[in-house]
């Protein structure tokens, strides 16, 4: 087994031909893990006793023929903001440091109805307000493929986890593109669900209207394996939507591989800007080239209110953040302040020292943009961009399946680099349109800078519940690309 | 078991009031400036002197560039708050499992009696926030 290239399913492959146990494979990417942490810190918490104890146990239920699935005895990693019964659950967050959760998320519960071995709780930007990782409290994740540069953010450490290969693959959440863009500068497989796919019972809201938990993989086939298992309607979860029985990994493995009746749309507003650079232009232009000649038709399309998106996503997101951080309060979990003798410096206090930097300045926002007076200016004038940049999108699928662009304006920057705010919101340019708009897309490993060697991903992006769409196209491009692994060395 | 105590109800009705006054300062002639130590207080987040001028610049900077949205003509245009098609989810009120006292209680960092959650005094003097 070449472990820094292993995928979730040549794990399930090996753990069904009797070839691996859970135990052997978790001794390894535990192994592997003792050795990279020290340099990448891709993971906040692991506890090998847990990991070991899951593992022994699913080696039984296969000896004893009773195995739950294919993939019982394959370990993933879990971002730091769902919640796993028994284990921490900081969320990145100072405020979170001696939590513990009571209950597992539903997506937990899935994946330890299909056997899988949950490994570890990787690093993320505080409250999944980020896209460096660099807004931890703990301390920041390194690039695999150049350890002064960023993983992205906020799911880094789940992309660096699975990039350099500790873990096959990894649950994140995607609210802004905090699952695609790490995955795009990770060299990975990152995909954002459609609003509703998949349940947000135990996930830690940032923006409600917005977070959906995601997969981040090794290839394009484990993101629709992922994606079957933590999918579906949840009754705890009242915005989850029911969707009819659908078998991605079917969809992967008849994709063909051909995009002949395919139209593929290319959004002006995303390809012809300033500022995007050069080497990713020049691979943006490449794949457009691939996808022409696997039978593709392109379409020009027009997206016109993409120049609004960010901003109205900063209201929004703030907005929402504003009030779902007001649970933090210093008396039912978290941080609480010491020899405080009233409930208003109790909570003033407490949030003050639990919450960092970035999530103060978002909670001011929104409470900004919710006051009265502002409310109209800001927050409800955000609401009407997004039905426009909602309509873009509906108006674009009549002329297209799928459209791309590239994942991220920019290949990944130097730790440190981008400390102005504005600047950081800036460079999620590409994502963030997506979950306003409540669609699905899927980041995937396109070229490799030659001078830098850095990896440069794409977007795939589909309608509401087009995922088959995305996947479809995903998988035949990585098939067919130039460049077939993403292998950093480390 | 409590000592319900009076309160002045207009008082705390005054200041549960948000007032636009309060979150922007307007000097004469001057373009109305974001007031960061009125909204930290609103949102109840102690924010250090000696980190608010550097949130006063953010802020005023993020709010500029969000002014983008007012150059649109927004008339007519429904607001989205939310993607998905929101239906109301009818269920049985039946009574399901939860969670023990024990476990609800395993997080708060300070309790009394190992089952009372400790709070301190709710009515006083406006705080230092």
């Amino acid at each position: 087994m070449n472990i820094n290239n292993t995928s979730l399913s040549s794990v399930s492959e090996l753990l069904i031909s009797g070839k691996e146990t859970s135990l052997s494979i978790c001794t390894l990417f535990l192994e592997r893990t003792r050795e990279l942490e020290p340099k990448v810190k891709a993971f906040l918490h692991i506890n090998e006793e847990y990991i070991l104890e899951q593992a022994a146990e699913s080696d039984e239920r296969r000896m004893n023929a009773n195995a739950l699935s294919k993939f019982d005895g394959v370990p993933i990693s879990i971002k730091d903001v769902i919640n796993v019964k028994g284990e921490p659950c900081t969320c990145g967050s100072k405020m979170l440091k001696s939590y513990n959760s009571i209950y597992d998320a539903t997506v937990i519960e899935k994946l330890r109805s299909k056997g899988m071995i949950l490994f570890g709780r990787t690093n993320m930007d505080e409250f999944a307000m980020g896209s460096s990782c660099e807004n931890s409290a703990y301390y920041p994740t390194n690039n695999p493929w150049d350890l002064d540069r960023v993983p992205g953010g906020s799911s880094g450490g789940s992309a660096a986890s699975v990039c350099c290969g500790e873990v096959p693959a990894s649950l994140g959440s995607d609210t802004g593109g905090s699952v695609r863009q790490p995955a795009a500068f990770c060299g990975v497989v990152g995909l954002k669900p459609t609003y509703g796919r998949v349940s947000r019972y135990g996930l830690v809201a940032y923006a409600s209207s917005l977070d959906q938990i995601g997969p981040i993989t090794r290839n394009v086939q484990d993101s629709a394996i992922l994606l079957d298992i933590i999918s579906g309607e949840d009754p705890k979860d009242s915005t989850s939507l029911p969707d009819a029985d659908c078998c991605f990994e079917d969809v992967i493995n008849n994709a063909g591989d051909s995009l002949n009746g395919i139209r593929i749309g290319l959004p002006k507003e995303y390809l012809e800007v300033e500022g995007l650079d050069e080497d990713i232009k020049n691979s943006v232009n490449k794949t457009i080239d691939k996808l022409k000649s696997l039978g593709a038709e392109l379409v020009d399309i027009s997206l016109p209110h993409t120049k609004y998106a960010i901003a109205a996503y900063y209201v929004i997101a703030t907005a929402e953040a504003s009030a779902n951080l007001a649970r933090f309060d210093g008396i039912r979990y978290g941080e609480r302040a010491e020899n405080i003798n009233n409930l208003n410096d109790l909570y003033c206090k407490s949030r003050g020292n639990g919450f960092g930097e970035e999530v103060k300045r978002r909670i001011l926002l929104g409470t900004f943009v919710l006051s009265s007076g502002y409310y109209d200016a800001y927050y409800l004038k955000a609401q009407k961009v997004r039905t426009l940049i909602r309509e873009d999108f509906n108006k674009a699928f009549e002329k297209c399946d799928v459209i791309f662009s590239p994942t991220t304006p920019a290949p990944p920057f130097k730790v440190g680099d981008i400390t102005d705010p504005l600047q950081m919101y800036l460079a999620d340019i590409y994502t963030i349109s997506i979950n306003l708009a409540g669609n699905c897309a899927i980041s995937v490993p396109a070229d490799i800078i030659e001078k830098s060697n850095l990896p440069v991903g794409v977007q795939f992006m589909g309608p509401a519940f087009g995922e088959d769409k995305i996947l479809k196209v995903a998988k035949i491009f990585e098939t067919n690309r130039d460049i077939k692994e993403f292998i950093p060395e480390i | 078991m409590f000592q319900h105590g009076l309160y002045n109800n207009t008082q705390l009705h005054r200041k549960a009031v948000i007032n636009t006054e309060e979150v922007m300062i307007k000097k004469n002639n001057e373009e109305p400036i974001i007031d960061v130590g009125s909204i930290a207080r609103l949102a109840r987040l102690e924010i250090n002197n000696s980190s608010l001028d550097e949130f006063q610049k953010d802020m005023e900077s993020i709010v500029k560039y969000v002014d983008l949205l007012a150059e649109l003509n927004l008339d007519g245009i429904e607001p989205t708050a939310h993607s998905a098609e929101l239906r109301n989810i009818w269920r049985e009120d039946i009574s399901g499992e939860s969670f023990s006292q024990e476990e609800m209680l395993k997080n708060a960092p300070l309790l009394i009696e190992d089952e009372l959650i400790a709070v301190p005094q709710v009515v006083s003097e406006e705080g230092s926030c």
